[in-house]
């Protein structure tokens, strides 16, 4: 901002937008001689300048008030509510509130990399919740009782290795799916 | 500056204590910043009732959220920053509330024309402290919420432009700009008794 001009200053409305840092002590040595010279030969200007230190200490000295005799009282009955209700639901007491959590949520949003973690959480739960409705693929063993089926798979491979130490097929086709995907009455 | 640096060092203490729920530790939060906080408050809204209601509230959501309290910002300036938004939804209220009651056109753009709202601001009367500190809380209150808010941190409560520009989430510039627009607002409204005295 030029506010002075060949460091003189030119008129009221100049003088008026260093007021601020003025009155409270913030300009610079020279800004603040050059208006107090603006000041002696203006009457207008030093009567608004006088005005506003006159209102800033008045706002300085406004009278201290105090809360009621009772305040501290019924904060912490109230405060005693809050916590009954946090211990009488038998967890960990939580203190921050559901609008707090879903601020808390929405600010981790505004945290770079953290939306993408959301988007790649979010494409999971996706396939976790379409994964049981893919058929599997032909030649595929799959089970909802993965012990018993594993056994058996073994077993298989076993008798398999025994009798071709040197290959390994069934590996190969070994695929187990430990969903629902196929009913309780499948049975190996 | 010591001092600050003592007052921030005893509040970190005492966050920590009262995140382990230490009541005690909440307690002596509340007994060092009630009377910062009401006081802000109480020149914020239009009772004495709601003021001690909102600054209960105030420390009620502190409490609450205590654990949410990051310890890089002062303790001042978050319960100022949790009493500013209650101010800010209090003053929705009663404006929702007048405009039902009996509707008058908004003047909180013309701030700078505004006057304090009573027709008996005679100088000789406010040489009374008392009276003078009336006339100074109706001026306030007669303020833009905008301005009031700025200067009563300010030049009251006696935060610096940083802490204001943390607690309202505005530009330094912005603070400063307001706060001087502010003042000048305040000595128009004080004009009369400020002529009597010069």
């Amino acid at each position: 901002m030029n506010i002075l001009n060949n460091n003189k200053i030119v008129n009221c409305a100049s003088a008026e937008c260093l007021l601020p840092q003025f009155v409270d002590g913030n300009l610079s040595a020279r800004e603040a001689w050059q208006l107090e010279k603006h000041l002696a030969e203006c009457r207008n200007c030093s009567t608004k300048v006088d005005q506003l230190k006159q209102t800033i200490d008045l706002l300085h000295t406004a009278s201290r008030l105090d809360t009621a005799d009772d305040f501290m009282a019924k904060l912490h009955a109230r405060l005693d509510v809050i916590d009954e209700s946090a211990n009488s639901v038998g967890t960990v007491p939580q203190r921050a509130s559901l609008r707090e959590l879903a601020a808390t949520y929405l600010r981790m949003l505004r945290v770079p990399g953290v939306p993408i973690g959301v988007a790649i959480g979010a494409v999971a739960v996706l396939m976790i919740a379409l994964i049981p409705n893919l058929k599997p693929a032909p030649g595929t063993i799959t089970t909802s009782k993965p012990d018993a089926h594993i056994s058996t798979v073994v077993e298989a491979q076993l008798a398999q290795t025994a009798a071709d130490p040197l290959g390994d097929a069934a590996a190969d086709q070994l695929v187990v799916h430990q969903n629902n995907a196929i009913p309780d009455s499948y049975n190996p | 500056m010591v001092a600050v640096g003592n007052t921030m060092h005893a509040d970190f203490a005492l966050v920590q204590r009262a995140k382990a729920q230490d009541r005690a530790a909440f307690n002596e939060i509340v007994l060092r910043y009630k009377s910062k906080v009401y006081n802000y408050i109480y020149r914020q809204v239009e009772s004495a009732a709601d003021a001690e209601d909102l600054t209960q509230e105030t420390f009620v959501r502190a409490y609450l959220s205590i654990n949410s309290f990051q310890s890089r910002a002062s303790l001042n300036t978050w319960l100022f920053r949790i009493a500013t938004n209650l101010c800010i939804d209090q003053g929705r209220k009663e404006k929702r509330s007048r405009s039902l009651l009996a509707p008058r056109s908004s003047d909180e753009d013309n701030y700078v024309e505004q006057e304090v709202p009573d027709s008996s601001f005679d100088p000789q009367e406010l040489a009374l402290n008392t009276e003078l500190g009336t006339k100074l809380d109706a001026a306030l209150r007669s303020l833009p919420e905008k301005l009031r808010t700025v200067i009563l941190l300010y030049d009251i409560e006696g935060l610096s432009y940083e802490e204001i520009s943390a607690i309202l989430d505005c530009p330094l510039g912005t603070i400063k700009s307001r706060i001087f627009n502010a003042r000048s607002a305040m000595r128009d409204k004080l004009a009369p008794y400020l002529q009597s005295i010069s």
